[in-house]
């Protein structure tokens, strides 16, 4: 690799990020991205949801994975065992599951010809049996797909066999985000972008916050401390392939009046970007006044006091991706609480369109070929680390 | 006909258009009003949304009437509009992405949601 040297603190505790230029063409080659098909998404554990969106024996959704050429059924079995499989009939491959979600009493079955299988994949029906007289149902159940669950988030591995566990995946961040208490949350907010992007310049801008006095200027710009006009990490840490960064809480916050009428009703922005509660010698430990935990490769938990949200990047194409944005607040019970929580919801998510705006721009632009290469600084060194790391996975070296 | 709004909060129904009932609706109505408009309705619910959050939070979310609904759908409005006057100082900011395509699949949860719409048990 190329480049100057930098005196950045976080290129010198991690020197094997490198500092040099990043070529365009990762994110404008077919090539490439079938390679990332191949050595990223069809090796690594892949976060499809969370338990909450199949609480009860019997729910289902289902997960549209052009990545991959499959669409992925998710479904909370009678044992209330979460399991995956292709969602795909095995008389003559239409779904099993047609809808994005939904409930059944124990039975799938297929609208096209009704074969019918139950919430552990077995094929228990086959319609017009005497016909079939090859067809033994033992060998016809559902394709299932490695899963996991880790702290209520539902995991795939697309692999024959995956190279590795789900714990062990987890394991350079399990310790650090096992420690925030994911208890008494329910989803409260989705959002789905389709995008004219690439899937990692999707990414980007979340993996980092030096943006955020620019980009975010009217916005988040006054939620976090700027130093002249240089936002600074309060960390950033790599764990593995993953890695997090943390922001900076500002010397000192006034929330607008409407941030005030919120915190009289429930909790949101204040709390979220006030000073942290001692969670004890146990307790999650915040690096900055919120938390964005990136799973690689496609996967983010941002953790604030009172509230949790998740990203899922999904590739569809070389310049396609869908992002989907998932909300977890308490509980609300009434009208006070859920202004508040939607006060806080709508804080979040105008940043997030104003991110939105540059992607399908720098995407339509990095395709000109005007220039070979980007350029990531110190601050930036996640965003660097989420490339080397698809990368090395390209190159048979992770 | 009846009042479309609860006793005591007849004084906000010139805004009434401001409650609509999903984000979406919101937020379109958040960015096609004027700055004049969205100003007035900014310092009324500032004055009056208080009051409203606490009358609202005699029921229990699930149990509200239609005037209730409508009450609770312009506080959620102030959310909005909030953006407008706290944040850019304008209703048509440029360099933001359309909602149209920053689809709020919540919209179609129930109140005061718990996820996604689960068939029956
Ligand atoms: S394709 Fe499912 S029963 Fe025929
Ligand atoms: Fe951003």
């Amino acid at each position: 690799m190329t480049g100057t040297e930098t005196s950045g603190r976080f290129t010198a505790r991690y020197p094997q990020e490198g500092t040099g230029p990043i070529p365009v063409e990762r994110y404008t080659s077919n090539a490439y991205f079938e390679q990332e098909k191949t050595a990223v998404f069809r090796r690594k554990w892949l976060n499809v949801g969370h338990e909450l969106q199949a609480p009860k024996p019997g729910d289902y959704f289902v997960v549209q994975l052009q990545v991959a050429d499959t669409s992925i059924l998710v479904v909370r079995g009678k044992d209330g065992v979460i399991r995956a499989f292709h969602n795909m009939c095995s008389h003559r491959g239409a779904p099993v599951a047609w809808d994005a979600q939904g409930h059944c009493r124990g039975f799938l079955t297929c609208r096209f010809h009704g074969w019918v299988y139950d919430t552990t994949g077995k094929l228990v029906h086959v319609s017009d049996a005497g016909n079939f007289p090859s067809v033994r149902a033992e060998d016809n159940g559902l394709a299932p797909v490695h899963c996991g669950v880790w702290n209520g988030f539902i995991f795939i591995n697309l692999a024959k066999e995956p190279e590795e566990t789900l714990d062990a995946y987890l394991v350079p961040v399990a310790e650090h985000i096992g420690r925030y208490d994911f208890s008494g949350f329910v989803p409260a907010f989705s959002y789905r972008i389709d995008e004219n992007v690439n899937w990692k310049t999707l990414q980007e801008a979340q993996l980092e916050g030096w943006h955020l006095p620019f980009l975010h200027e009217k916005t988040l710009a006054r939620a976090v401390k700027v130093e002249g006009r240089q936002y600074r990490h309060s960390a950033i840490e790599l764990h593995g392939l993953h890695g997090v960064l943390g922001s900076p809480p500002p010397d000192s916050f006034t929330p607008p009046p409407t941030a005030m009428l919120a915190s009289q009703f429930g909790t949101g922005t204040v709390q979220a970007f006030g000073t942290k509660a001692d969670k004890g010698a146990d307790g999650y430990q915040f690096r900055g006044s919120f938390d964005f935990w990136h799973l690689f490769p496609n996967f983010f938990i941002g953790l604030l006091d009172g509230l949790f949200f998740t990203f899922n990047i999904w590739p569809v194409a070389v310049d396609r991706s869908i992002w989907e944005i998932k909300g977890y607040y308490p509980p609300v019970s009434n009208a006070g609480q859920l202004f508040a929580q939607e006060y806080s919801k709508v804080g979040l998510r105008d940043p997030m369109m104003e991110d939105c705006f540059t992607h399908e721009l720098m995407a339509a632009q990095l395709k000109s070929g005007a220039k070979p290469v980007i350029h990531f600084q110190d601050e930036e060194i996640l965003v660097r680390h989420l490339g080397n790391g698809v990368d090395q996975c390209v190159r048979g070296l992770a | 006909m009846s009042s479309p709004l609860p006793d005591g909060f007849s004084d906000l129904e010139p805004w009434i258009d401001w409650a609509q009932p999903t984000e979406l609706a919101r937020n379109h109505k958040r960015w096609s009003a004027s700055m004049a408009q969205s100003q007035a309705f900014y310092d009324v619910m500032q004055a009056r949304g208080a009051d409203a959050l606490a009358y609202l939070n005699q029921f229990p979310l699930t149990a509200l009437d239609a005037p209730q609904r409508t009450l609770l759908n312009m506080c959620l409005a102030l959310a909005e509009v909030a953006v407008t006057v706290e944040m850019y100082g304008e209703p048509q900011p440029k360099y933001v992405f359309p909602i149209d395509r920053f689809v709020p699949v919540h919209d179609s949860w129930p109140l005061g949601a718990t996820g996604p719409m689960m068939g029956g048990a």
